[in-house]
């Protein structure tokens, strides 16, 4: 008796060899390989919208962290921080005071993600580009290359113009170490750095082979047509080739916010005069606000990291929209601030939760302008697009009669306060080969007073207004020169 | 897989053919100790490895020939011998001796210590109760053997130890040990459900030759926790073990600045802050008579109490041990509970018939923590006591100094300076953490054929997890990040965890000659965990009170989660001595891990030892001076598969969402090529036992070399590959480690009344980096430290302070050249040769004093000359840049004039920008009195004439009551720095390597009884 039921429990468990092997191969239950993603065009819209959710570093979704980053961040606020629209906040966490103090070296500044996070993007449009063939020829096919395209270009347009010099910024800027191009989906390369100038021949490339395949429109959140027109305006103006910069504008559709739309758009009732956005809900949780202030909902409390700095606050007439949509004057522990009211959060909000607006027709019209007036001889075309946008912001508003000299200062003007805490300014004073000077006399506080910035000036051609290289990036790639000056 | 089964079949086959051969005469008999009947004694015929084990009644039948020695040990127990002679039945009475004696449990059997050919460290339960009851029974090990260093995680009650066994084998594949508890593996996480005081012993397991028995996950040792067992045909006993005191924070060995202070340097730095701005001297006045001690404000003394009760015994055909335990800690946060434990347990022996016994463990355990945060700014109360201004009170206050209140009449809490107050946040945004964890285990031994056994195991783990967090509507930190439509928001969360391990061995011993001893041992084991969690959030609460989801507006979140783990092993172990003279011992096996891809998926590990017990020979035998003396060596290897990722061989794919839509994220980069981590490892030691054993002690040398290391390999960021930052998982290079422990214990005094015992240990140890691919440097992301080719493992790795120029107060570094310059540059940073996360050497020392019953007993422990970058010390002296924050009292010694040396930078200038540096690196080497405890032992003879009780102790003991860290600012006990910033479940986490405001370690007093009836 006990022999057989031994002899069976034996033969029982041993039998557990014979199947042992299948029960090794696991496979996860909450991934797929890129053979079984890219076998279908539904696959391929994912990973397409992989490279929208990684554009505003939502959650987990660019592979990295959970700090929202780059357009769902600081892409907003550092630009500003590192120039003269903001003054520190003393009484604020003193979030990315490196930055503004201009103390950052290679590894001070870990605030400011975006070279991981940008290459990260680049990586996602190369896998889809590289299985691209596993579609079927036509509009859709096409439609995924463009966006994809334009994604690869903007990321890199990003990289090259925090980390390199801009085109025009200084004579030897096209020769100068850009970043590093990448189109390919490797996991050990280790690239060196293009110069500045290859890196926008390859933008440029990427933008028009983007331009004559993606839909004119694909809806709200996504890259259309009109995206890739804007951009490449933008960045024709920064290569200082005008008219292309001007052909591009033209080429873009649609029409500057209305005034009386214009608050609502910065509280998500209206899309109007808006190219591209990112679309960002509640429940995503990334808020872009929080860059400037945080608001404190049971006291309406506003804590600001960064204010608009004293002088430039004066630059808003009472007259202009902008004042009141940009920003919101309030006491925080008993002194008055002019806090950046941009991103407080959707209507009836304070959580700081808006769409990421990465492009309007603001901008658009006013990059027509400038380009038009450093051309010469087109000063009535570039004030008529100067004006497209500063008769809807002004109220009694009359037609400009600037000329010259005069109408460009009155286009750097417009640029500077349409765009303001956009992520616009360091780059506007940068690519002009000017210095950053900042109001040296004035604090904080709304009236002025309170500690003055520290640092005041940023000398034109000073090494700083490169980024360093992260430490980190260099460690892991010996092949990456560092930046002058650090 | 055919091949393999016929293979095991013919071995089988070869067992039953040898053992018909075999004739003894059949011996019977009964071991006692002075209680009763003592089972699960191990009987072994001296010089074979033949033997059996005492029943539930202590009775036990073993054949033997006459003029046999047989063997009779039991932990805790000293060993008796006795040869065979005319009688049939031999009854013996063991007594309780040393440790060098006993049986050890090691891999798949119990081994007597004469024919163990490994080093392995034993702790009692006696040791362990020198420690709080609510401890973790992990840090209840620190200081108890040499070679494994025991770091707190951090002082947070109930949480966990950090444990390394012999220096650092494993970089990301795991370093921690494997734990087994009565035969089943747990994960370290679930150790909780441990009461200690159901522990009766636990053995560290150091070397291939035991802990490559284990081997897939043997590689960074294996830790045995053996809970106890009843005993046959006793009487139920009654054990009530009570415990009741307070736990402290350990005061700070540096000073903050009071309010008066902080203005006045404030005033002096002129770089924001009130002092910089007041100009009316009443204003400043009425600031600094604000002055209060953060850390009293916000902390409390926490309370302590357990009360345990177990009952064990036996009948004729079983034996049971049963226990409960209630045990809370509500630690030192002020409006926080902390943390409270229930733990039951059974243990059950069941001898069904003459060939089958049973054995059935099972262990449950519920836990609740309320959870602090650990994180690096004020939502965390141990940074907070440091952030806080003392000019900052605790409530906003009117015109009059009193609290103002809100509608509701109470207090409106103080936001600070840092725009949030925590002691707000403790009562409005309450986490906690409540863990039910079950294990139980099956084993049955069929004595089915003479000198066979046939064990099959199973064993069943089952842990959940229930998180809450709620951010109740109304608090500061919902007004910050709610949604102003929907107040108020919840998180519920979880997770279970599901283990099944099969065990299927057969055990074969014989003897032949009557000194040729054999023992052969063929297993298979079988290992499936499949994990879930899940998490669900929503928005919009009526009222604070009510928190369950069905009273919210909107949910926000639902994810849940799956993987799962699967593991085959096959093995044989075959152990031969020579009249227990020479003992060599053998072992082999082969595993697969569903952790790589399928052409790596098996490894194979293997030890060979051999031990020679030299007082067996004839020229020791008859010295006074040695009692006994035993040389060994072992050679082997270990294996590691524990990757952070289950799927860390595969290119994956994962999907979160773009405005409500999935959207595909890269997830993990491929590597076909993943394989397992293998080390090998060599052994030599000796054990001794001098002078009528009043002199024990062990010394080993080892020498480990870790190969194929499982790692996070940075990539090029422009790869923009998954990771942060870019990374895959790979094998590369080389670990070494080499180490002397000793371990050395005396009886100074020993007599009728007066015991006086010294003990101690120490080991020295030391890991480096062997190898590297391509001999690059390899910089982990999340600390300042190296792994480089030659320097030690976790070197730190910083840009080298210089102090300050006397000429300007600006703060000085050295270049890579060894220039002195005032230009931080972090790509200055070198290898800081000799200073590692590890130390030199660590050790403990105790000592016991018995008279009459009283007892007093202290235990040391020490580290020396591991390095710990000082975070808080960093925060703490900022040079100006954090003004607004406290700052440390020596902070006013910054550079005011030119010619000031010994100083630290000119504050007053902003250049000066604290950089990361060694100037905030201290030796953390440190002497703690880790506990003391006075007990009193009331004489049996007095209770049992008086009353039921027939044991009674009592006793008061205190923990960390003193510490000597003569370089460190802090507490130098540093396991976690920041959980929220790096923990434990985190890639690439390495203990020790800086601190940053974790909870602290406490000091605690208790007053205890243990009473037996």
């Amino acid at each position: 008796m006990k022999k057989y039921i031994i002899t069976i429990g034996l033969f029982i468990s041993f039998g557990t060899f014979l199947s042992c092997d299948d029960e090794l191969t696991n496979n996860p239950y909450n991934a797929l390989s890129d053979d079984v993603l890219f076998s279908s065009p539904e696959g391929f819209t994912n990973a397409v919208r992989g490279i929208y959710a990684g554009f505003i570093d939502n959650g987990p979704s660019n592979g990295t962290d959970n700090i929202d980053d780059y357009y769902g961040a600081d892409m907003f606020s550092v630009p500003d921080i590192l120039s003269d629209n903001v003054i520190i906040n003393q009484n604020g966490r003193q979030s990315k005071r490196t930055l503004y103090d201009w103390l950052y070296n290679a590894d001070g500044y870990s605030s400011f993600d975006l070279y991981g996070d940008a290459y990260k993007i680049v990586r996602k449009t190369n896998n889809i580009l590289g299985h691209i063939d596993n579609l079927s020829d036509g509009a859709f096919k096409n439609n995924v290359m463009g966006e994809a395209l334009t994604a690869r270009a903007l990321a890199h347009f990003d990289l090259v113009r925090n980390y390199a010099q801009i085109p025009t910024q200084s004579p030897g800027a096209g020769s100068s170490l850009g970043v590093a191009y990448v189109t390919t989906v490797d996991p050990l390369q280790k690239p060196t750095r293009n110069t500045v100038d290859e890196v926008y021949t390859n933008i440029i490339t990427d933008l028009t082979t983007a331009e004559g395949l993606i839909s004119s429109s694909n809806g709200s959140g996504r890259f259309d047509k009109n995206t890739v027109n804007a951009l490449l305006s933008r960045i024709y103006l920064y290569m200082g080739q005008w008219q292309n910069a001007v052909n591009a504008a033209n080429n873009v559709s649609g029409s500057v916010a209305s005034r009386a739309n214009f608050s609502g758009v910065w509280k998500d009732e209206n899309s109007d005069g808006i190219i591209t956005q990112f679309l960002i809900r509640i429940i995503d949780g990334v808020a872009i606000g929080t860059e400037y202030s945080q608001t404190n909902g049971n006291t309406g409390d506003v804590r600001s990291e960064y204010v608009v700095s004293f002088d430039f606050y004066q630059m808003f007439s009472s007259t202009d929209i902008r004042t009141s949509a940009y920003i919101s004057t309030s006491a925080f522990s008993g002194v008055d601030y002019n806090h950046i009211a941009k991103y407080f959060g959707k209507t009836g909000q304070v959580n700081n939760i808006v769409n990421s607006k990465i492009m309007r027709m603001a901008e658009v019209m006013l990059n027509k302008a400038e380009a038009l007036a450093e051309l010469g001889g087109q000063d009535v075309a570039a004030l008529a697009a100067l004006d497209a946008v500063r008769s809807q912001r002004y109220t009694g508003f009359t037609t400009g009669v600037e000329a010259g000299q005069s109408l460009k200062d009155a286009i750097a003007f417009e640029r500077r306060l349409e765009l303001a805490f956009e992520g616009h300014r360091f780059y506007d004073l940068k690519r002009k080969g000017l210095a950053v000077n900042r109001d040296a006399t004035s604090g904080d506080a709304a009236d002025g007073s309170g500690i003055a910035p520290v640092f005041a000036t940023l000398d034109a051609g000073d090494h700083r207004f490169q980024l360093p290289i992260p430490q980190n990036a260099i460690n892991a790639n010996t092949n990456l020169a560092q930046n002058p000056g650090y | 897989m055919k091949t393999k089964f016929s293979g095991i079949l013919t071995l089988l086959l070869a067992f039953v053919v040898q053992f018909t051969f075999a004739q003894e005469k059949t011996i019977t008999g009964t071991v006692t100790d002075e209680t009763g009947p003592l089972p699960g004694v191990s009987i072994i015929i001296k010089g074979s490895t033949t033997g059996t084990e005492t029943d539930f009644d202590g009775n036990y039948t073993i054949k033997a020939n006459t003029g046999d020695v047989l063997v009779y040990s039991f932990v805790g127990m000293s060993t008796q011998q006795k040869t065979v002679g005319l009688s049939n039945t031999i009854d013996i009475l063991l007594l309780a001796d040393n440790i060098l004696d006993e049986v050890v449990i090691v891999g798949y059997a119990q081994k007597s210590r004469d024919v163990l050919t490994a080093g392995i460290a034993t702790v009692t339960s006696d040791e362990l109760s020198q420690v709080s009851a609510t401890t973790n029974v992990l840090n209840a090990l620190q200081g108890k053997a040499a070679g494994v260093v025991v770091t707190a995680a951090n002082g947070k009650p109930g949480n966990n130890a950090f444990v390394r066994i012999r220096g650092i084998g494993s970089a990301n594949g795991g370093q921690e040990p494997l734990y087994v508890v009565d035969g089943i593996p747990v994960d370290e996480v679930h150790l909780n459900l441990i009461n200690n005081t159901d522990v009766e012993s636990i053995s560290i397991l150091k070397d291939a030759a035991s802990a490559s028995v284990y081997g897939s996950r043997g590689s960074n040792g294996v830790v045995v926790i053996t809970t106890k067992t009843g005993r046959k045909n006793k009487k139920a006993q009654f054990s009530f073990n009570s415990q009741v005191g307070f736990s402290e924070k350990i005061k700070d060995n540096f000073d903050m600045m009071n309010a008066q202070q902080k203005l006045e340097y404030e005033r002096e730095v002129g770089r924001g802050g009130p002092g910089s701005t007041i100009i009316l001297q009443s204003e400043w006045d009425d600031l600094a008579a604000l002055d209060h001690d953060w850390q009293d404000t916000l902390l409390k003394n926490g309370f302590i109490k357990s009360n345990g009760l177990s009952i064990s015994g036996g009948s004729e055909n079983t034996n049971y041990f049963v226990s409960f335990k209630s045990e809370s800690d509500n630690g030192i946060i002020k409006g926080q509970d902390g943390f409270e434990r229930l733990t039951g347990r059974v243990n059950l022996g069941v001898e069904a018939n003459e060939w089958l016994s049973l054995k059935i463990n099972t262990a449950v355990s519920h836990t609740l923590s309320k959870e602090p945060r650990d994180r690096n700014n004020v939502q965390n109360p141990f940074s907070a006591i440091y952030t806080y201004n003392a000019y900052e009170p605790l409530f906003q206050l009117d015109g009059d100094g009193n609290p103002s209140l809100d509608a509701n009449g109470n207090p409106i809490y103080n936001l600070t300076h840092s725009g949030f107050s925590i002691a707000e946040a403790i009562r409005n945004n309450p986490e906690l953490e409540e863990r039910l964890r079950f294990m139980g285990g099956v084993s049955a031994d069929m004595k089915f054929i003479k000198n066979i056994v046939y064990t099959p195991q199973i064993s069943l783990t089952y842990t959940t997890l229930r998180g809450e967090y709620y951010n109740q509507p109304g608090s500061v930190l919902d007004g910050y990040v709610g949604d102003a439509n929907a107040p108020g928001s919840k998180r519920d969360n979880g997770n279970n965890s599901f283990t099944y391990n099969l065990l299927n061995k057969i055990n074969y011993t014989n003897s032949f000659n009557e000194v040729h001893n054999v023992g052969v041992t063929v297993f298979s084991e079988f290992f499936n965990n499949n994990f879930r969690s899940y998490s669900l959030g929503s928005k919009g609460f009526p009222t604070p009170d009510l928190n369950t989801q069905d009273n919210s507006a909107e949910p926000t979140s639902a994810t849940t989660y799956r993987d799962e783990l699967t593991r085959f092993s096959i093995g044989g172990i075959l152990d031969y001595n020579f009249a227990e003279k020479y003992v060599v011992s053998g072992s082999f096996r082969r595993d697969g891990s569903s952790m790589f891809g399928a052409n790596n998926r098996y490894g194979n590990f293997w030890a060979v030892s051999a031990a020679w017990n030299l007082h067996k020979e004839t020229f020791f035998e008859d010295s006074e001076f040695i009692n006994s003396l035993k040389l060994r060596a072992s050679y082997g290897t270990l294996g590691n598969d524990r990757l952070p990722s289950r799927y860390g061989h595969l290119g994956t794919n994962r999907f979160s969402n773009y405005n409500g839509a999935s959207a595909a994220y890269p997830d993990n980069v491929a590597n076909p090529d993943l394989q397992w981590e293998s080390k090998t490892s060599l052994d030599i030691g000796v054990d001794f036992s001098l002078m009528n054993n009043r002199l024990r002690g062990v010394v080993n040398y080892f020498d480990t070399k870790t190969s194929d290391l499982l790692f996070l390999e940075n990539l090029a960021q422009e790869s923009g590959e998954p990771g942060s930052p870019a990374s895959r998982y790979v094998n590369l290079g080389d670990f070494a480690s080499t180490g002397i422990e000793i371990e050395l214990s005396g009886d100074v005094v020993k007599n009728e009344n007066f015991t006086w015992t010294l003990g101690g240990s120490i080991a020295f140890v030391k890991s480096t980096v062997d190898k590297l691919p391509g001999g690059a440097d390899y910089i982990p992301s999340a600390y300042n430290l190296i792994l480089q080719e030659g320097e030690e493992v976790y070197t730190h790795y910083l840009v080298r302070y210089a102090g300050v120029n006397p000429a300007n107060g600006r703060a000085l570094y050295y270049d890579k050249d060894d220039n002195v310059t005032e230009n931080y540059n972090p790509s200055d940073a070198v290898a800081l040769t000799g200073k590692t996360v590890s130390p030199d050497f660590d050790g403990s020392f105790n000592t016991l004093f018995d008279y009459k019953g009283f007892a007093l007993s202290a235990n040391f422990y020490f580290k020396y000359g591991n390095y710990i970058y000082n975070n808080q010390e960093a925060q703490h002296l900022t040079d100006g840049n954090s003004i607004r924050d406290n700052q440390r009292l020596d902070a006013f010694n910054f550079w005011r004039n030119p010619g000031d040396t010994n100083v630290l930078p000119d504050a007053r200038n902003p250049l000066n920008t604290s950089e990361t540096s060694d100037r905030f690196l201290q030796d953390g080497s440190y002497l703690r009195l880790r506990s003391l405890r006075f007990g009193y032992d009331v004489p049996k003879e007095w209770l049992n004439e008086k009353s039921f009780f027939t044991g009674l102790n009592i006793y008061v003991q205190a923990q960390n009551l003193w510490t000597y860290a003569p370089y460190f600012k802090g507490d130098p006990e540093v396991g976690i720095g920041s959980d929220e910033t790096i923990g434990p479940n985190d890639i690439g986490f390495v203990p020790g390597a800086y601190n940053l405001n974790s909870y602290p370690t406490l000091r605690s007093f208790l007053l205890g009884f243990d009473i037996t009836f």
